[in-house]
């Protein structure tokens, strides 16, 4: 069962009858999403119009996260069992999941502006976000650094696991600094309990998002899959060529 | 553990005949403290207030420096591949390389932070708990950044490439090493501080030389 | 159009909801052209590597094909 996917060409029949779906998916699930977040919801009676921001900086918070915990569990199957797709999808799953945070922290800081007043606040979440978005950095670096792309990702999926085993470390300490440093003016987001008018555009925008990032996901393994066939072309190209 | 020794005094035998390597962290340690008061101005008080934070952050970059070349002028030459070789454990070759590592930078920094802290004004009560806060963040920041140092070898831009890899991974030591000095100056107690410290260099200890381990045998194949 | 203009300010706070969606549409956007983009022009690559390989030496390659 595990290794049924593990060969490249029926993962590629299987992404071509998939993706117009999920591209079809992503679509209707955005569209409501948006309709039901910007037109059909009334204003939080808190929040204001402002809480329209919360339905696409949490589902961005939410998949930078989700990102980070695909790309380290593709890496632990790339690492252990060698199978080759787990290793594209790790390298196809950080940019996204790079842009996912970077979408987090800039919405987050557009929101802290009308609620907080400033642009930035040393807030334990927004710090944790800024930190993943160093280690997916640190992860794409070490990933294209090397000539050799099994080198790059293999160094790249060790990095990217013991990341994983600091995530929650880092999140323990930066609540613990931030609780010392604590702004008096920062106002605690959400609440106890998410009215449904608003739950359900944020449930739609963050299944939204989670089927775009399937969608781009598929792209970038089958481009993936085509740059390793490239290589291997090249190489037999070179080889043929030495023999004469 | 007689090949742990080898390593280690092999290791500690080259730094000694370099020597200028362990001096040239220090002074950049110092260096880059004497910069703050030129940035923030001389007003004692603010130099107290973030002289814990200084002095650690400084301590930090000190000890990435020296990093890179943990093993790569080993993996250069070959002899990373002979060590490997031998009937010792890579987890024991790498546990050896991060004591070298730590005695001739970790240590010396230690030794030059009471000075430092002296020019930034830190009140007296917190020289003893800076000490003990760098006795036990030190070596895991070595432990740390063996990771690192192995995870680069043989890539392009390796040294600033490292600081990219290993600083986020810091946050935690830095978070905890100056809240335990910054307790004791304002009058509380740093036990929990220190708990802290001292739990994540033990969780440390076998992880970081397993996973560096991991990450040279990928280096040599 | 008064009712537009008051949608668009959204209680004074359009300053922020407005770029923030926009910000958001840009990056996802921009990530899959980019993404359809390098998968385009891999399997055009491909395609010329394969096509060339073959006008040159076909038994070779196909046997090497077998092979895989």
């Amino acid at each position: 069962m595990f290794h049924r996917f593990a060969n490249p060409t029926r993962f590629l029949k299987l992404a071509d009858v998939i993706q117009p779906w999920i591209a079809g998916a992503t679509l209707v699930l955005l569209g409501a999403g948006l309709y039901f977040g910007l037109f059909a919801s009334p204003p939080d009676y808190q929040q204001g119009e402002t809480v329209r921001l919360m339905y696409i900086h949490v589902p961005s918070a939410w998949m930078a996260m989700f990102c980070y915990s695909a790309l380290a569990g593709s890496c632990a199957v790339a690492l252990i069992w060698k199978h080759p797709l787990a290793d594209l999808a790790a390298r196809a799953t950080a940019p996204i999941g790079a842009a996912f945070t970077f979408l987090a922290l800039v919405t987050g800081s557009l929101w802290g502006k009308p609620m907080w007043g400033t642009w930035w606040v040393w807030d334990a979440r927004l710090t944790s976000m800024l930190v993943l978005l160093f280690l997916y950095l640190g992860y794409i670096a070490l990933n294209n650094a090397f000539d050799d792309p099994q080198r790059g990702s293999k160094s790249s999926a060790i990095l990217a696991l013991v990341g994983f085993v600091n995530v929650p470390i880092i999140k323990f300490s930066v609540d613990w600094w931030n609780t010392l440093h604590q702004p008096a003016s920062v106002v605690k987001m959400g609440g106890p309990s998410i009215h449904a008018d608003i739950l359900l555009p944020l449930l739609l925008m963050a299944a939204a998002f989670t089927t775009y990032y399937l969608w781009v996901l598929l792209i970038r393994i089958r481009t993936e899959v085509a740059l390793g066939k490239i290589r291997a072309r090249q190489m037999q190209k070179a080889q043929t060529g030495y023999k004469g | 553990m007689t090949g742990f020794m080898l390593i280690l005094r092999r290791d500690l035998h080259l730094a000694m005949r370099q020597g200028m390597d362990s001096l040239m962290v220090v002074m950049f340690f110092v260096i880059a403290v004497v910069l703050f008061p030129f940035g923030v101005g001389p007003e004692s008080n603010i130099l107290a207030r973030i002289a814990p934070g200084v002095i650690w952050v400084a301590a930090l970059l000190a000890a990435m420096l020296s990093l890179e070349r943990l093993f790569q002028t080993d993996y250069e030459d070959g002899s990373l591949e002979l060590l490997a070789l031998q009937p010792i454990a890579l987890e024991i070759t790498v546990m050896a390389k991060v004591v070298a590592h730590w005695l001739t930078t970790g240590l010396p920094l230690i030794v030059a932070a009471p000075l430092l802290a002296v020019l930034m004004n830190l009140p007296d009560e917190g020289f003893v708990i800076l000490i003990v806060a760098l006795v036990l963040g030190t070596p895991t920041l070595s432990l740390i950044g063996a990771i690192g140092a192995a995870l680069i070898l043989g890539s392009r831009r390796g040294g600033i490439l490292l600081s990219l890899l290993v600083l986020p991974l810091y946050i935690p030591v830095l978070i905890f090493g100056v809240s335990a000095v910054d307790a004791v100056i304002s009058g509380f107690e740093a036990k929990a501080q220190l708990l802290i410290l001292g739990g994540i260099f033990f969780a440390a200890l076998p992880l970081c030389p397993w996973v560096g381990a991991a990450a040279l045998r990928q280096a040599l194949d | 159009m008064e009712t537009i203009s008051q949608y668009l300010n959204m209680g004074g706070h359009g300053g922020f909801i407005w770029p923030a969606y926009i910000i958001v549409f840009v990056v996802m956007v921009a990530l899959m052209i980019v993404s359809r983009r390098s998968l385009k022009n891999a399997q055009e690559e491909l395609e010329t590597l394969t096509r060339g390989a073959d006008g040159r030496s076909p038994d070779r390659e196909t046997t090497r094909e077998a092979e895989q």
